[in-house]
């Protein structure tokens, strides 16, 4: 008989099952974004940091072991949205000295954070087990860092214990030009997304504004990024987010508004490679 | 991983710099993004059931692509498929050659995407182990066998289109076909046969 066939004849058989586990693999979403950045296609859709990376293979998921090096202050920044941009991140571990206790807030707005301190003994706790520890789910994860400490984020470690895959983005909360005039605190806060709203799904809205951006419909793109804007408070691809918005309201001929969008975002992230596109 | 990854910046670098040095034109970037939106699960897969380790696969499906995009105004369009094959296989083989044991410990490696996308940890886990299970029953095929049955019967491509791929006539393919469906067929009854021995102690 033909193993083709075997999977509709004999579905309990082991090699339909194998048959049916290969046809069945799914790459990464890394894969997607790394191969695209390689072929310089998401230029526009990362920053310098994540492009230097991805195309260096630093940024991969798929890599168990690769390490990403966070130094805090100006590196924090590059170095955070780097390995975000292509990379779900399981857990992190420190190189410290004292743990500090994970804390729970609730913030004015209603979202539950749990904040760590760095040095921080041990790998973050994956969601579920963070839950655990807190007593419930917290929506976001704030890492709290001296300038001086050196955090090793580690990607894909195995401490998985929610039920949908666990997603963890760090955003800076400030610039580097603020990293020089704080020098004793560097912040990098990040969020555990717990509802299924993964760094994948908001890949996949914002690469649905480039497409819209690509097929001229600039209505279409800025949607889209609303949409990202309501469902991703605390965003990774914020910064690619505000420079697709300038853009749509490039292509939606309000010149003047779209300028203005550029200016801030200049400001907002003055060193990006974004505004370097065409 | 430490040597892996420098072997990745490595390549990387060496990519930047050949399109540097060979003043690679800018293909229609749009053509490109849906080739790889459509045809990456394709080639990932070809390279996972060909050997390369998860470590690695990432990389070596951007090299497949970069290989596209340095040659897509050659390749007639609906022969996406067939040349990204082509290319996945060979280099597929030749990562094979260079990265052998480069990976060992890949069976500890992150669950796979399918896997993680499974509803709970228990399933995640079988669909894990799963997948290792088919590669250890892949890596008891001889290479040149693995390969026509990767492309036939797991990614479902005609012998036509794996012939015009592999530039091998039919008849090899369809004769390689048969001995990898056997050998696949006995690895899977060893595999069963030694789980039946530890069991049984």
């Amino acid at each position: 008989m033909s193993l083709r066939t075997i999977i509709e004849t004999e579905p309990l058989s082991v090699e339909a099952q194998l048959l049916r586990v290969g046809r069945s693999m799914q790459p990464p979403t890394s894969a997607y974004r790394k191969t695209l950045v390689g072929l310089g296609i998401t230029a526009s859709a990362t920053t310098g940091a994540s492009l230097a990376n991805a195309a260096a293979g630093t940024g991969a998921v798929s890599a168990k072991s690769a390490v990403v090096a966070w130094l805090g202050g100006t590196a924090a920044k590059g170095i955070a949205v780097g390995f975000i941009a292509g990379a779900t991140v399981l857990g992190a571990t420190r190189v410290g000295t004292t743990p500090r206790q994970a804390t729970h807030e609730t913030t004015p707005s209603g979202s539950s954070v749990a904040k760590l301190g760095l040095p921080y003994s041990g790998a973050i706790p994956a969601s579920g087990k963070l839950a655990r520890e807190l007593g419930s789910a917290p929506e976001r994860l704030s890492l709290n860092a001296p300038s001086e400490t050196r955090a090793v984020v580690k990607l894909g470690s195995a401490d998985q214990t929610s039920e949908s895959e666990p997603s963890v983005s760090c955003t800076p909360t400030h610039t580097a030009a603020q990293s020089a005039a704080q020098p004793v605190l560097g912040t990098v806060t990040g969020r555990i997304s717990l509802s299924g709203k993964s760094l994948g799904a908001e890949v996949e809205l914002i690469d649905g504004v480039r497409d819209a951006l690509a097929r001229q419909q600039p209505e279409r793109a800025l949607d889209l990024l609303m949409q990202h804007k309501a469902q991703f408070r605390n965003a990774s691809l914020g910064e690619e987010a505000m420079f697709l918005r300038a853009r749509a309201l490039e292509q939606l001929g309000r010149h003047a508004d779209a300028a203005e969008a550029l200016r801030q975002f200049r400001r907002a992230y003055p060193d990006s490679t974004l505004s370097e596109q065409p | 991983m430490n040597g892996s990854a420098d072997t990745i910046t490595t390549g990387a670098l060496a990519l930047q710099r050949d399109a540097a040095e060979h003043d690679v034109q800018p293909v229609n970037a749009r053509q490109l993004e849906v080739i790889v939106r459509q045809h990456l699960p394709h080639v990932y897969r070809v390279l996972r059931q060909l050997g390369v380790p998860s470590c690695d696969a990432d990389d070596a499906t951007q090299q497949v692509f970069w290989t596209l995009s340095r040659r897509l105004a050659d390749v007639r369009d609906g022969c996406e498929r067939a040349f990204l094959s082509t290319t996945a296989v060979r280099i597929a083989s030749r990562w094979r050659r260079t990265h052998r044991r480069r990976c060992e410990d890949d069976d500890s490696a992150p669950i796979s995407q399918a896997a993680a996308t499974l509803p709970s940890p228990e399933h995640q886990l079988e669909r894990a182990e799963a997948e290792r299970t088919l590669f250890r029953v892949l890596d008891a095929i001889p290479e040149k066998l693995r390969e026509v049955f990767v492309l036939f019967e797991i990614e479902q491509l005609t012998l036509r289109e794996i012939s015009e791929s592999l530039q091998l006539p039919q008849g090899t393919i369809s004769s390689r076909l048969r001995l990898a469906r056997d050998r696949f067929r006995e690895a899977v009854r060893e595999l069963q046969s030694s789980d039946a021995h530890r069991r049984e102690r």
